[in-house]
């Protein structure tokens, strides 16, 4: 490497501390401010309505204490039911992308109806069709899972450079050769950036349907603290499921970091 | 079937339209074995067009092309291994490090891994790039990623190949490297070459037969190199500035 070079990635580093240093103080200003409106909401309703933040911590250790099993509970259901709906979507995307005029022409219309299709419809349909609470809470999540993966895979084979095609087919490759060196790898790359959105929807939605449909899990518990009108709970449940999306979002990112290091504007973020 | 083996490349009265556009008007040409031609011609005269039908991206609308006595468009398996070409860009899987990429037509071809492997180093050696097989295209230099884009080509050591403007954005010293590179390895293998440039000079120092492009594409006059001017020598100078204004003088008419 010339020292121009050097001197290059030295001044991008050091523009990407200054953009973490930056993302981490609006963090701190964006806590900040929510633990101000909690406060001016505690002082300002009744105390049973809106809990100050010292009962929304104390409320917080006690459920991870009480009810990590049920955290737990949600947290395999999510893995679970993300990566059925990432390796199915993927799949479908896939063969939509190889198969254009096939196998893409028929699943795309399904795919689009079943995506207009309310998350609430599915929870509901589920609870009364489907007796065993664990296939009820998985399908509601692939269900809304699948079609955004499949649909962004797709579109990502669509989204294939000609010119890149072009250069690769003057050495003649079979249909399959182009699938494993193009297609494939391509697909992957929309697979992974798709995924920071669905998790975050899928862990949403899956909160809501263990709330109507199941006894155990994150969203269970919140029902039983909504009957006890246990505020303080409630809050603390949220609190949580915002850390555990955080976490979600940051495992994926290292993983983007890692799989997706060839792209330059995600190795220096 | 071409009647004569030495016949390469056989493009017969070929026209080339894109809707209305007419890009390549009745062009004959012919390439025998081991012999490199060179195409001058301004931009837009359909010197990329007419790569592409060789290579076999794209169908004549009217006349025959033949590589090798094939189709190269609707008989285009018949010539895998047999063309190679570098594009005006590079061209690059943006997910393959350089070597990834070199390896590209020796994996397509079905060589072993050592060989791509060995073979893919070489390459890249040769294009002075062997501290960069590790690197992946958007960590390298446009030139560095062309050159890439060389050693893909020539890696599979074609029977014919095709370089469109692929020393253009190289450094001089670069360019010079890889022409004489070029040449030792076309008389090597007895390659067939066709080498689009804009640069008269090299077209002089590359090809045995420089032929001059009108727009659309149809030839203009061939000359054999042997018989002008060596480049470098005073009498290319004003050489070249005749040329120079046969090309850009076609563009006004
Ligand atoms: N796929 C295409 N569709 C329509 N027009 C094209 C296409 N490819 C090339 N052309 C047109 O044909 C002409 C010749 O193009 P090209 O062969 O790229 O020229 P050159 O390589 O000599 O600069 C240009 O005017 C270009 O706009
Ligand atoms: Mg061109």
């Amino acid at each position: 490497m010339s020292s121009a070079e050097k001197k290059q990635n030295d001044l991008e580093a050091a523009k990407a501390r200054q953009l973490m240093l930056r993302t981490a103080l609006g963090y701190a200003l964006a806590i900040a401010i929510f633990i101000v409106l909690i406060e001016v909401g505690h002082s300002s309703l009744p105390p049973y309505l809106f809990p100050s933040t010292t009962q929304i911590l104390s409320n917080t250790v006690e459920a991870l204490r009480h009810d990590w099993l049920d955290l737990l509970l949600t947290v395999v259901r999510l893995i679970f039911a993300l990566l059925t709906a990432t390796l199915l979507g993927w799949l479908l995307g896939l063969l939509m992308g190889a198969f254009r005029s096939s196998v893409g022409l028929v699943a795309m219309p399904i795919l689009s109806i079943l995506q207009a299709i309310p998350a609430a419809s599915w929870i509901l349909v589920a609870s009364l069709w489907i007796a065993e609470p664990e296939i009820r809470v998985w399908l509601i999540c692939f269900s809304l899972g699948l079609p955004l993966y499949a649909i962004s895979v797709y579109e990502g084979v669509r989204d294939l450079d000609g010119e890149l095609l072009e250069a690769v087919e003057q050495f003649r490759p079979t249909k399959w050769q182009v699938m494993y060196i193009l297609l494939i790898p391509q697909s992957f790359v929309y697979l992974l950036i798709s995924m920071r959105t669905v998790s975050s929807l899928v862990l949403r939605v899956l909160v809501f349907a263990e709330l109507i449909g199941a006894s155990t899990g994150v969203g269970a518990r919140m029902s039983d603290a909504q009957t006890n009108f246990d505020m303080p709970m409630i809050f603390a449940w949220t609190v949580i499921m915002v850390v555990l999306n955080f976490a979600m979002l940051w495992l994926i990112d290292i993983a983007e970091r890692y799989l997706l290091s060839w792209r330059r504007e995600v190795a220096i973020r | 079937m071409s009647p004569d083996k030495r016949i390469v490349v056989d493009v017969d009265n070929v026209t080339v339209r894109f809707k209305s556009f007419v890009a390549v008007e009745g062009l004959s040409l012919q390439i025998a074995k081991g012999e490199r031609v060179a195409i001058l011609g301004r931009t837009g005269a359909g010197k990329s067009t007419l790569l592409n039908l060789l290579v076999g991206n794209l169908a004549p609308t009217a006349g025959k092309v033949r590589v090798a006595g094939a189709d190269p468009f609707s008989e285009h398996q018949a010539l895998q291994g047999r063309i190679g070409m570098a594009f005006q860009s590079p061209r690059l899987v943006p997910w393959r490090t350089a070597l990834g990429n070199v390896k590209l037509g020796l994996e397509i071809l079905r060589r072993s891994k050592a060989e791509q492997d060995r073979t893919a180093r070489q390459w890249l050696e040769q294009v002075h790039l062997g501290s960069a097989v590790d690197l992946y295209p958007s960590q390298l230099s446009g030139g560095m990623r062309q050159r890439v884009s060389l050693a893909r080509a020539f890696a599979i050591e074609p029977d014919l190949i095709l370089l469109d403007e692929a020393f253009s954005a190289l450094d001089e010293v670069t360019a010079a490297d890889l022409r004489n590179e070029f040449l030792r390895l076309c008389a090597q293998i007895e390659m067939t070459s066709l080498i689009v440039t804009h640069n008269i000079e090299e077209a002089f120092i590359l090809a045995d037969r420089v032929i001059l492009l009108g727009r659309p594409a149809k030839i203009l006059k061939t000359f054999v190199a042997s018989e002008e001017p060596a480049p470098g020598t005073a009498d290319f100078v004003a050489f070249r500035e005749t040329i120079h204004k046969m090309i850009v003088g076609n563009a006004s008419s």
